[in-house]
C-alpha cells in the first residue's frame, strides 16, 4: 500500500501505482487491481481517481479512445453520484476498485461509499434534466450496472465483458 | 517488497474564455468539464449573458472529457438562453460528442462540429 500526499489529500492505492511483489501475478497474468481508497467524498477525488484510473486503464487494458472514453465517463459518475448523495451535510469517503481478467476479458469497476444514497432520479429525461444523467450514462456506457445499498452504505459496480473484443465505434 | 510512486495526480482543470462576434458572445472550454470545472463554467455563462448577447456558443471543440455535470450546464444553458438568446454548442471530439449523442441532447440543443459552423447557424 502506497500513500501520496498531494495537497491536502491522500490518495492511496496499490495495483499499477503501487504494488507489492506478494500479490503479484495472482490470476494467470491478469494486471494487478486498482485500488484508491480513503479519500474523502468530494469533486477533487472524482478527479483525482479518474485520472489515476485511466492511467492503469491504459496501461492493462489496450483498449479505443472511445471505449477508454466510455469506461471512464462511467466511472466518473458512479464516484460523482457517490460524492453528490452519499452523504448529505455530512462528511465520508469513497473508494475505487477495478480489475481487468484477462482470460475472460472482463473489466469490473466497484465504487463504495458508507453513507446512505438517494437514489437519483433515473425516470428524469436526460434530454432536458438538469441532474440524474448519471445513473443513465452508467447504464448506457457500461454492459452491466449493478447497485447495492444497504444500512452500511452503496457499492456501484460497473461490469464490461469482452471488453477488448466489442469495443465501441469511433464517434 | 514495496515499489514506491510519487504520481502527481491533478484536480481536473478546465480553461474558460469568452469571446465577442458583434452581439455573439463565444465561451470557450480547454480542459475537462466534469463536477469541478463545470460550475466556472455556468458562472462565465451568467455574467456573458447578463451582457445581452443576441446568441451564445459554448465551444468545447478542446475539451477531452464531458460528464454528466458538464452536460447539465448545456440544458440549464438552454434553458436560461431560450427563447430570447439563440444557442448552440461546438463539440467535435469523441469524448464530447459521445456522451452528447447518447444522452440525446442533440435533439434539444444545435451541436456543430466547430466553432464557424456554429457562428453561421446562429446568425441565419
Amino acid at each position: 500500500m502506497n500513500s501520496c500526499s498531494l495537497g491536502t489529500y491522500l490518495v492511496t492505492m496499490s495495483g499499477a501505482i503501487s504494488t507489492s511483489d506478494d500479490a503479484a501475478d495472482p490470476g494467470g497474468g491478469d494486471p494487478l487491481p486498482f485500488r484508491c481508497s480513503q479519500n474523502p467524498a468530494d469533486a477533487n477525488t472524482v478527479s483525482r481517481a479518474r485520472a489515476a484510473f485511466g492511467g492503469w486503464l491504459q496501461q492493462h487494458c489496450p483498449l479505443t479512445t472511445t471505449t477508454a472514453h466510455d469506461v471512464l465517463l462511467a466511472v466518473n459518475e458512479a464516484l460523482a453520484n457517490a460524492v453528490e448523495h452519499a452523504y448529505a451535510g455530512t462528511s465520508g469517503n469513497v473508494d475505487l476498485t477495478a480489475s481487468y481478467d484477462v482470460a475472460h476479458d472482463t473489466l469490473t469497476a466497484t465504487v463504495e461509499d458508507y453513507g446512505h444514497w438517494r437514489l437519483p432520479n433515473a425516470t428524469a429525461d436526460p434530454r432536458f434534466s438538469r441532474r440524474g444523467r448519471g445513473l443513465v450514462l452508467m447504464r448506457a456506457l457500461a454492459e452491466d450496472t449493478a447497485i447495492e445499498s444497504t444500512e452500511a452504505g452503496t457499492r456501484v459496480r460497473l461490469t464490461w465483458h469482452l471488453l477488448t473484443r466489442h469495443q465501441a465505434p469511433a464517434r | 517488497m514495496h515499489h514506491e510512486f510519487h504520481n502527481t495526480i491533478d484536480v481536473a482543470s478546465c480553461m474558460i474564455d469568452e469571446h465577442w462576434r458583434d452581439t455573439t458572445v463565444i465561451i470557450s472550454c480547454a480542459g475537462e468539464l466534469d463536477m469541478n470545472t463545470a460550475p466556472d463554467l455556468e458562472r462565465r455563462i451568467a455574467v456573458a449573458l447578463q451582457r445581452g448577447p443576441t446568441a451564445m456558443i459554448v465551444d468545447l471543440t478542446r475539451v477531452g472529457f464531458l460528464a454528466s455535470h458538464g452536460m447539465g450546464v448545456l440544458v440549464a444553458t438552454h434553458t436560461l438562453c431560450s427563447p430570447g438568446v439563440r444557442f448552440a454548442v461546438a463539440a467535435s471530439g469523441r469524448a464530447t460528442r459521445r456522451p452528447i449523442q447518447l444522452m440525446g441532447i442533440a435533439d434539444v440543443i444545435a451541436i456543430h462540429d466547430t466553432v464557424e459552423e456554429a457562428v453561421v447557424a446562429v446568425a441565419t
